[in-house]
């Protein structure tokens, strides 16, 4: 019982520990390729909410600087 | 496995190198960067698209450069809201700045601005070690059997080639000259 409890919980782990190691390598190609883009174009995507956020991702390469990825939260100060 | 395993390890470094050649570098350009992607675009292509109240996908181009040419349009509401933008305080760690924004105006922000290359460092880092250990493993083991050490409890086996005697764990074969076995790294 302890020994097919442990080699659940192994299990478990090793899922988590893929599933999570696959999110980063995703996260890292798009990183990748979202930073190839933003050296010829600035862009961003913006998300608005109905409690007056609004979420702003942001890349450009404002300048002639090394892009970088902003987030952004702005909300109504008296909605 | 192996070679999903050897194209996990290259797809991973390859942002490394590059951060290594040349994005990485940049390190002394963010002693004030909030101030820099305040100003506003001046001319995008967006599309809106409703997302509980509306996901907006705006590419803005270098009006000489720019692929859209006469498709572009002026954004006019993210303009009216980086107007209001000031800073009114900032955290600053390495390359990561953090802010809050809005004194005067009737809108509060805050933002996080990240290098490209730090968000690569951190997205590479984990299947860049998963990669790596069956590699570091292996050379574990090798290492163990060329001192004659067990492989489990690392237990000197020079008395005792055989078996272990701490852990039981059965010695290397004779018959192999090196005595390490061909595995998923092939045989040095």
């Amino acid at each position: 019982m302890r020994q097919a409890r442990l080699r659940h919980y192994q299990d478990m782990k090793r899922r988590l520990l893929n599933l999570a190691t696959g999110l980063s390598l995703l996260l890292c190609v798009t990183a990748l390729g979202l930073w190839v883009r933003a050296r010829y174009a600035a862009y961003y995507v913006g998300f608005s909410f109905p409690q007056g956020w609004l979420w702003q991702v942001s890349a450009g390469s404002a300048g002639g600087r090394t892009p970088e990825l902003v987030l952004r939260g702005t909300r109504e100060a008296n909605p | 496995m192996t070679r999903v395993r050897r194209l996990i390890l290259l797809v991973s470094l390859v942002p490394l190198v590059l951060v290594l050649a040349g994005g990485g570098l940049s390190l002394v350009e963010h002693d004030v960067p909030l101030i820099r992607y305040a100003m506003p675009p001046r001319r995008c292509f967006s599309v809106s698209i409703p997302f509980h109240g509306n996901l907006e996908i705006a590419v803005v181009t270098n009006p000489a450069v720019g692929p859209f040419g006469s498709v572009v349009e002026r954004d006019t509401g993210y303009i009216r809201l980086t107007k209001q933008w000031q800073p009114i305080a900032g955290v600053y760690a390495g390359p990561v700045a953090l802010s809050g924004f809005g004194v005067t105006g009737p809108r509060r922000a805050f933002v996080v601005l990240l290098p490209f290359w730090l968000l690569l460092l951190i997205a590479a880092s984990l299947p860049t070690a998963v990669a790596w250990a069956p590699i570091r493993q292996r050379r574990r083991l090798k290492k163990l059997r060329q001192f004659r050490r067990c492989t489990v409890c690392s237990y000197d086996l020079r008395a005792t080639p055989g078996r272990c005697p701490e852990c039981g764990t059965a010695g290397p074969d004779p018959a192999d000259a090196n005595g390490v076995p061909d595995g998923l790294w092939g045989s040095s």
